[in-house]
């Protein structure tokens, strides 16, 4: 499982010039980045075993083809 | 009736028909806000002179004979975050980073050129990131029913504004029930469209992918008028759908004979409230004496759906407030300056794996869910709506908790996409408006519309307005 820790977070926030990130709120942003990150991976384990080719440009066009049909 | 009891579409009627001056209306509004805002704080800033301008100006156009539109001289009011050339938006902040000049909503224009006028623009929480109506810097928007309470949020002002007749409706945003969550604290009809089908343009982006703008107004015939006004395909936009727009006020006259009205098995009604639940069960039945089919149904997944919507908006915030974030850390309040940094600790491929995945789980889910139903019935608001004092976490260890058991029941639609509409539906224990919820295949508000309106002919629920004690 990808988890992020406070750690993690404070290396990143430093990194990025995020020098109001402290300890107390890198742990505020790691459990909210943790259970995020974990849904992606749960849901990729639900899925069609293989590669992830689904291309992401193409949700309006999905909502457009699963529209309700006219009554 | 009295002025502001009107819905919108009465007192559009009113000023078109000359038996009442747009005038009259805009000064009945200012009166009601000069005696509510000390109280909710429902607005951000109070046009009242813009307004008089623009009333006088509808009236002269009447009596010219110049024909009016859909909305001609009735005062509505829209949270803060639609742009406007000619004005600085709040955004709910304490010091805005500068927006992109002249830029004007396209939202705003179709309903300037429908003859609506604006009244004022709405409190709504920082940067439009939080559920709960707080707001460190302009002040905490209130529950008219009751002021202890929270409005919810982020577009608390709307939910405020419309239910203490304010103005006859408005636009806030919906990126994990922004607009449902305070149209159901404060006990008016609150839609979210579907993603696509009402343009951003000139709206302020808190995630663009998942943003929708949203509407509040206290019946569905007035949802439906605001709804055909705005909806349809914006050249400024290239998430719009250019999908026909269905006359939506034609279609509420439609019965709900055998329409099939799904309650999830799962997920949604799992930790509800008794008195949440009671009011859930007694529009059910209501439903089902207009003639409606109601069917159990079982919900793929629908526990990882907020989380991943979660991945899409902290994420695609992170990239908008970055870099002001980086240079103006003390310009945010301590729980949205760490919501908007948890995109900052998101690995990218996770982002792009939560797009990618989108439109497979939102085919899973139709297929599934609206082969045995037209449409769900859940909550909007699992639990009573909390105080102020309950909600007031800002940044400390409960703030995830806290917000998890607000949207439990509107994000996941946020990241599908699919249209949602809350109807209030009555008062749980503690005095506060609760609602039910539809929700339907993508683009079919004028479905959810149709139900709402069958609901409201049978009961008081969309007439009743919160006193002033």
């Amino acid at each position: 499982m990808n988890r992020i820790d406070s750690k993690a977070v404070l290396a990143l926030a430093r990194a990025q010039g995020h020098a109001w990130v402290d300890e107390a709120a890198a742990q505020r942003i790691a459990a909210g980045a943790t259970a995020a990150v974990a849904a992606v991976e749960a849901s990729l384990r639900q899925g069609e075993p293989g590669l992830l080719v689904e291309d992401s440009a193409g949700f309006l066009p999905t909502l457009e083809q699963l529209a309700e049909p006219p009554r | 009736m009295s002025l502001e009891d009107l819905t919108l579409l009465e007192v559009a009627d009113a000023i078109r028909t000359r038996r009442v001056t747009s005038r009259e209306v805009v000064e009945t509004c200012l009166a009601r806000i000069s005696d509510w805002q000390p109280r909710i704080n429902a607005f951000a800033a109070v046009l009242a002179d813009s307004a008089r301008a623009a009333a006088d100006r509808a009236d002269a156009e009447l009596a010219a004979g110049v024909p009016p539109g859909p909305l001609h001289g009735v005062p509505l009011a829209h949270k803060d975050m639609f742009f406007r050339a000619s004005r600085c938006s709040s955004l709910g902040s304490r010091h805005a980073p500068p927006a992109p000049g002249a830029v004007e909503s396209s939202l705003l224009g179709r309903l300037d050129a429908a003859g609506a006028i604006e009244i004022g623009t709405l409190n709504m929480c920082e940067f439009a990131l939080g559920p709960t109506g707080h707001n460190a810097w302009l002040g905490d928007c209130r529950n008219p029913w009751h002021t202890d309470h929270i409005a919810c949020g982020s577009s608390s002002g709307g939910g405020a504004a419309i239910a203490a007749r304010l103005a006859y409706g408005g636009f806030g945003s919906d990126t994990g029930g922004s607009v449902r969550l305070p149209a159901s604290a404060c006990g008016v009809l609150g839609l979210k469209p579907t993603n696509g089908r009402v343009t951003l343009a000139g709206m302020m982006p808190l995630s663009p992918s998942v943003d929708i703008p949203g509407i509040f107004a206290r019946s569905a015939r007035d949802v439906a008028r605001l709804l055909g006004i705005v909806a349809g395909r914006d050249a400024r936009d290239p998430r719009s759908s250019g999908l026909p727009v269905p006359d939506y006020e034609a279609a509420l006259e439609r019965g709900i004979a055998r329409l099939r009205i799904g309650v999830p098995r799962n997920f949604f009604l799992d930790g509800v409230a008794g008195d949440v639940a009671l009011r859930l069960e007694e529009s059910l039945h209501t439903l089902a004496a207009l003639g409606a089919e109601i069917v159990p149904v079982t919900v793929p997944v629908p526990e990882h759906l907020t989380e991943l919507s979660r991945v899409l908006v902290y994420s695609e915030a992170a990239a908008i407030h970055g870099p002001w974030l980086r240079e103006h850390a003390e310009s945010y309040s301590p729980q949205v300056r760490m919501r908007a940094a948890t995109g900052l600790a998101i690995p990218a491929a996770a982002y792009q794996q939560a797009q990618q995945l989108r439109s497979g789980i939102l085919r899973r889910f139709v297929g599934a869910v609206f082969s045995k139903c037209d449409l769900l019935h859940l909550p909007t608001l699992c639990i009573p709506v909390p105080t102020l004092a309950e909600t007031d976490v800002g940044g400390s260890a409960a703030m995830w908790e806290k917000i998890a058991v607000l949207v439990r029941c509107t994000a996941p639609f946020n990241y599908l996409g699919l249209p949602a509409l809350s109807v209030p539906c009555g008062f749980t224990d503690n005095g506060l408006p609760t609602s039910f919820q539809l929700v339907g295949r993508p683009f079919a508000e004028a479905t959810l519309l149709r139900v709402a309106n069958a609901y409201e002919g049978v009961t008081d629920r969309v007439r009743r307005a919160p006193a002033m004690h």
